[in-house]
């Protein structure tokens, strides 16, 4: 029974294939039909269905450079023909991070292999994801201030070049499409016709040139220069390879905790262990993260896990072996979708190569050819996904500050906080104000030193897609031996909004809880008499599922040899796992005390730390629960430096968002408001424990930093108000300028009842910032300073010491002020100050404090 | 490692060093092509099955002639007995494995064949749609555009195809169908655009716009010139710089012509300083060439706001000109 005549032709499909040498891609059925529209690069730097050019990729690597600060390229080398690889640091400024340790860096490449188009595309946008995202004040912000990553589009440039000058054609060889749009390797020794004949098969595979195991299996790499995997003439023997050294060198390299080589295709992750075990485990975890989250994005594509060993006879030469065993950190080849025809098969439910999208896949080298359909979507999900795995190797989480607030006052009853000594030390600041009493509800507040939660498109916590419920999970308990306290039901909230203690987040959305405590009739209280430690035991995942660091002392951070180091269990046993913290203990107490301390309008006045002697601050509480607050200080030369920061009374509290610090005034007629800029230098808060005392915590160089401050000016009576009977000068205190030197002025302060402190915020005649501080009488209205002083020496911080200061007369000034309207003579002892005059108006007005005899 | 991979490893390399002798390859996916052609499927089946465990015949040899047998069935008829021989095979689990050649310790078929088994009944999907949608032209039976489903990319590009191809008298008639078609499920956007490129039908190619999305869309208005005439694309273009999802591609194509069209360079230049457009602006004119272009460049590079300077500077790296980069070579 015949059906019909058969085309026996067909068959001679593969003879066909060598009788020409160079043909195309092609859509329709062919010997490379690809049952798709062949893509061809466009020139433009903005994402679309398709592929960028290199121009077009450049140019959009380029412009995030130049228009974002946190952006900073280099070229780290050049390629065999001369032309400049970049690699782009993502990352604020610095290379420490907000807490004052030393970022971890992160380092993906991509083109290596020239004719994997996904590769460079997914580069780009993993760093257009960034961008986005740069201002969520979230896990990406977190990312950018917290972490060096290191992206490297391109490394293979003139083989990525050759590709796109030939986006359909290629040399066949054999079955086999080399050259043109298949090329892989790099240019050495290639010219960039595509039809000159011998050397089309020449360069050097990038991924087979490096230590150490460059040339140590001749079944995976060749010492053919024609071959497909030549391995080159040594190790690191290409200018590309020694570019991706120079890149990782902008981690810098002992800051690297994570390597990925992005390629195609195969739809997995190809990783590579080492003879660390531990740290083997955490490249599994990682890459069961990114591929859990990846799966749940809108392609629902999964990237398998198939790790093979860096040792002899099986490691081939690739630059993920480079970083595994130089490095010793989790370091692996993403080979992007189509999936392939692995065996065991990675991805039953799929054909493979081009046949995923309903492709031909007449030749399965057509999986190097993405569908343009498909390419932003894949450029999109795995731009989300990577930051996820660079969240997790930013490390384990930490608690970094608690406090509990009194509900009836909103004090701060006590203040822990975890503040950065080194790199491998925090101390611990601990300031309870009062003990915790049975018969007051309390809420909890705790920091964490990451974003700790993901939400949904409606804004509620639920674990970050692909991870387990239980990682939303926090355990907050009070114990005390055998005795539990939770937290009143339902009342723990992660916090979204800005703000800090106790109801919002303290540096970035979620990176804070909140929780509610009434101890009163709890079996706590029936376990204390008189006052009593008890612990706060502490347990949460991170996004990733990661446990608290068990021992927030010692900073987790990568270990040389590629494991966590500094990251201590709940038994505070440093391993890769965390545990529960239990670091910290409170009093309580079965005694009824009386509330704690709240601020008054006569906490307005002049303080000091007596451990630096020659720096304070001047506080003006205003009304609406306002205050403002003048720091008198040096830089780190010993140069005068000024600070003013407005902040919201909360209870014992007042914060500082911001501490502006000005520049660009010239001190006397030559000060032109016009050119006085403010800039943000940090923030700050100040916590009381009594009218004569406060606890301030600056985060102005980066790390935290505290003064413990004392009265040095004090005009209040009983109850911390202010004494107007024996201070009858109060009214005149508080801040002053003159409108045409607006960014210069005056704060008048009572020191007695009929002496006061004036300190004048201004410039010196370079247009430093400059303070001049005087103490004199005061009569009707009338100021005299007869001696005031500029000092100088000071060292700002930690590194303050009192003897280094010295105080140079400065000369006189003479006030005399109205309610609202005064003026000021001044008559400098320094020539650079001279004489003038300044009219005054009234800046602030404390509260509590009422003029009325203007 | 554990043994277990080791051994499976070293199991690979055996059959690596296995040469499939192509001549037998050849020869049996002839036989298997002539059995198809001649036998029920059952027994085609049944000679696949006993073909691929042939043990007379070395794996990879097998493997290679069902390959070559499967890429050959793409030229016959999609028949019954075809299209099951094929839809056998894409289930066919390969066992002439090579290790991989970044992770040894995985392999991949020496040849494949469930991934081109399932190629090959794509093609024939494609072909299947394009008779069909060619059948339907010729019988009037638009009925069968509006039943079309946008689920498998070669349904869509067989019925294409055959708009793409068809003679125009049978064409024109099918237009209020196919656009009610596209109204119905956008995705068969392609298959008007298949119609209006037969008939070079401007007012159809800006009804099918209505409807691309994504990289169809993308091309089709990157190369809008060559559909609509340069007049109305460039018209288009501009109009599409304002918003919408050209902006991408309209730059681009409007790149092409700001060499010798002032008016359109100069609309360029206003998007210089666009947060988003201003660096494909920049790209687009400086591989123009346009007069004048590195002067105001130059210009732009002196810029108190930053992102002006930032895209004069992108402008000329995109030039590359000799005065475009000596001037970069001054810069900071």
């Amino acid at each position: 029974m015949k059906r019909r005549t058969i085309v026996l032709g067909a068959l001679l499909w593969c003879g066909a294939a060598a009788s020409q040498s160079v043909i195309e891609w092609t859509e329709q059925p062919g010997i490379l039909g690809l049952g798709f529209p062949v893509p061809e690069p466009v020139d433009t730097p903005l994402p679309f269905d398709g592929f960028r050019s290199y121009n077009g990729l450049l140019t959009r690597h380029q412009d995030f450079m130049l228009n974002h600060e946190f952006i900073a390229g280099e070229v780290v080398g050049n390629s065999e023909a001369g032309r400049d690889i970049w690699a782009y640091r993502y990352s604020d400024a610095d290379s420490i991070t907000v807490t004052g340790l030393p970022e971890p860096a992160i380092y993906t490449q991509g083109g290596i292999h020239a004719r994997e188009w996904q590769s460079p595309e997914v580069l780009t946008g993993i760093m257009e994801h960034l961008v986005a995202n740069a201002g969520d004040q979230w896990l990406h912000r977190y990312l950018l201030d917290n972490m060096n990553m290191v992206l490297l589009p391109v490394l293979n440039v003139d083989g990525y070049l050759q590709t796109q000058r030939y986006p359909r054609q290629v040399y066949l060889e054999g079955s086999a499409p080399r050259d043109g749009r298949m090329r892989r390797k790099n240019m050495l020794g290639v010219d960039e016709d595509i039809n000159t004949s011998g050397d089309r098969l020449l360069g050097v595979d990038l991924n087979r040139n490096s230590p150490p195991f460059w040339a140590t299996n001749s079944g995976a790499s060749s010492s053919d220069p024609g071959s497909i995997v030549h391995h080159g003439s040594g190790p690191h023997s290409e200018p590309e390879s020694l570019a991706m050294v120079a890149a990782a060198r902008l981690g810098p390299e002992d800051r690297l905790r994570m390597y990925t080589d992005v390629h195609s295709f195969s739809q997995v992750h190809f990783s590579v262990n080492t003879n660390n075990t531990r740290r083997n485990v955490i490249q599994r975890n990682l890459l069961g993260d990114f591929s859990s989250f990846h799966a749940q994005l809108e392609g629902g594509k999964v990237y398998i896990d198939r790790p093979s060993d860096a040792r002899q006879g099986q490691a081939i030469g690739s630059t993920d072996e480079f970083f595994a065993v130089t490095y010793a950190v989790p370091s692996w080849t993403l080979e992007i979708e189509p999936s392939g025809t692995l065996s065991p098969d990675a991805h039953p439910s799929l054909p493979g190569c081009g046949a995923d999208y309903g492709g031909f896949a007449s030749n399965c080298h057509d999986g190097f050819i993405l569908p343009e359909s498909e390419i932003r979507r894949v450029r999109e999900n795995l731009g989300q996904t990577f930051p996820i795995a660079y969240y997790g190797q930013a490390g384990p989480p930490s608690v970094t500050a608690v406090r509990w607030i009194d509900d009836a006052t909103g004090a701060v009853v006590a203040d822990a906080e975890w503040d950065v000594q080194s790199a491998t030390q925090r101390s611990l600041f601990f300031n309870q104000v009062q003990p915790l009493q049975l018969d007051r509800s309390y809420t909890l507040w705790l920091a964490f030193d990451k974003p700790m939660r993901w939400r949904n498109d409606n804004g509620q916590i639920a674990p970050l897609p692909g991870q387990a419920t239980r990682t939303t999970e926090v355990t907050a308990d009070l114990l005390l031996e055998d005795v539990t306290q939770s937290p009143e039901d339902s009342s723990g909230q992660w916090l979204a909004n800005a703000g800090g203690a106790p109801d919002g987040y303290y540096r970035y959305r979620d990176d804070a809880y909140s929780a509610s405590f009434n101890l009163a009739g709890s079996p706590l209280a029936a376990a204390i008499t008189g006052e009593t430690q008890v612990t706060l035991n502490l347990s949460a995942q991170d996004m990733v599922g990661q446990l608290l660091d068990g021992d927030p002392a010692t900073p987790a951070d990568w270990g040389i040899v590629g494991n966590w180091v500094g990251y201590e269990d709940t038994n505070g046993v440093e391993t890769d796992l965390g545990g529960s913290d239990d670091t910290l203990t409170f009093a309580v107490t079965s005694a009824a005390l009386d509330d704690p301390f709240v601020i008054t309008p006569g906490v307005s006045a002049v303080w000091f730390d007596p451990t630096h002697d020659g720096e304070g601050f001047v506080i003006e509480v205003l009304d609406n629960q306002r205050a403002v607050v003048y720091w008198f200080t040096y830089d780190k030369a010993g140069n005068q430096r000024w600070m003013i920061g407005i902040g919201q009374v909360r209870g014992n509290e007042v914060v500082f968002p911001e501490l502006l610090e000005s520049s660009g005034g010239i001190f006397g007629d030559a000060f032109d408001p016009a050119q006085v800029q403010f800039s943000n230098a940090g923030n700050a808060s100040f916590v009381w424990s009594d009218c004569g005392a406060f606890r301030m915590r600056h985060n102005v160089d980066v790390r935290n930093q505290r003064q413990a401050a004392l009265r040095l000016t004090d005009s209040t009576g009983s109850g911390c108000e202010f004494d107007t009977d024996r201070f009858s000068l109060l009214p005149f205190t508080g801040s002053w300028y003159d409108l045409e030197h607006d960014g210069e002025g005056f704060v008048i302060s009572a020191a007695g009842p009929d002496r006061v402190v004036v300190y004048w915020f201004t410039y010196d005649d370079a247009g430093n910032q400059a303070w001049i501080v005087g103490d004199g009488s005061f009569d009707n209205g009338q100021v005299n300073i007869e001696q005031a002083f500029i000092a100088s020496g000071g060292v700002f911080g930690d590194a303050f010491d009192p003897d280094t200061v010295s105080l140079e007369p400065w000369g006189q000034l003479q006030f005399s002020l109205g309610c609202n309207s005064g003026s000021v003579n001044y008559q400098s002892v320094l020539p650079q100050y001279g004489s003038g005059s300044q009219n005054l108006t009234r800046l602030t007005n404390l509260a509590g404090l009422d003029c009325t005899t203007d | 490692m554990n043994r277990a991979l080791a051994l499976l490893a070293l199991a690979l390399y055996a059959a690596a060093g296995l040469a499939t002798d192509e001549l037998e390859a050849r020869s049996q996916a002839q036989r298997l092509l002539l059995m198809t052609s001649v036998l029920p499927s059952q027994a085609v089946l049944a000679e696949l099955e006993r073909f691929s465990d042939d043990r007379s015949i070395p794996l990879e040899t097998r493997e290679a002639a069902l390959r070559q047998y499967v890429l050959s069935l793409r030229d016959e008829p999609p028949d019954a007995v075809n299209w099951q021989a094929a839809e056998l095979l894409s289930r066919y689990r390969e066992r002439a494995l090579v290790s991989h050649s970044h992770s040894l310790q995985n392999a991949v078929p020496v040849h494949n064949v469930a991934a081109p088994a399932r190629g090959t009944l794509n093609v024939w999907t494609r072909k299947l749609e394009r008779s069909a949608g060619e059948l339907a032209l010729a019988n009037q039976d638009y009925g069968y555009f509006s039943s079309l489903s946008a689920n498998h990319m070669q349904v869509v590009a067989g019925a294409a195809d055959a708009l793409k191809h068809a003679p125009v008298q049978l064409l024109e008639p099918a237009i209020p169908h196919l656009i009610a078609a596209v109204t119905r499920e956008p995705a068969l956007a392609p298959i008007m655009l298949a119609a209006a490129a037969n008939l070079s039908d401007p007012d159809l190619t800006a009804v099918a716009l209505e409807f691309l999305e994504g990289a169809d869309r993308f091309r089709t208005v990157l190369e809008l010139d060559g559909i609509i005439g340069p007049d109305a694309a460039r018209a288009w273009w501009l109009k599409s710089l304002d918003s919408g999802p050209d902006q991408a591609a309209a730059i681009a194509a409007l790149g092409r012509m700001a060499a010798d069209d002032p008016d359109v360079s100069e609309e360029l230049f206003t998007l210089m300083g666009d947060a988003d457009l201003g660096a494909a602006a920049a790209l687009a004119l400086g591989k123009s060439q346009a007069p004048g272009l590195v002067d105001r460049a130059a210009e732009l590079l002196k810029s108190d706001q930053p992102m002006l300077a930032a895209r004069g500077r992108l402008m000329l790296q995109s030039h590359g000109g000799r005065q475009a980069l000596q001037i970069l070579e001054r810069q900071p």
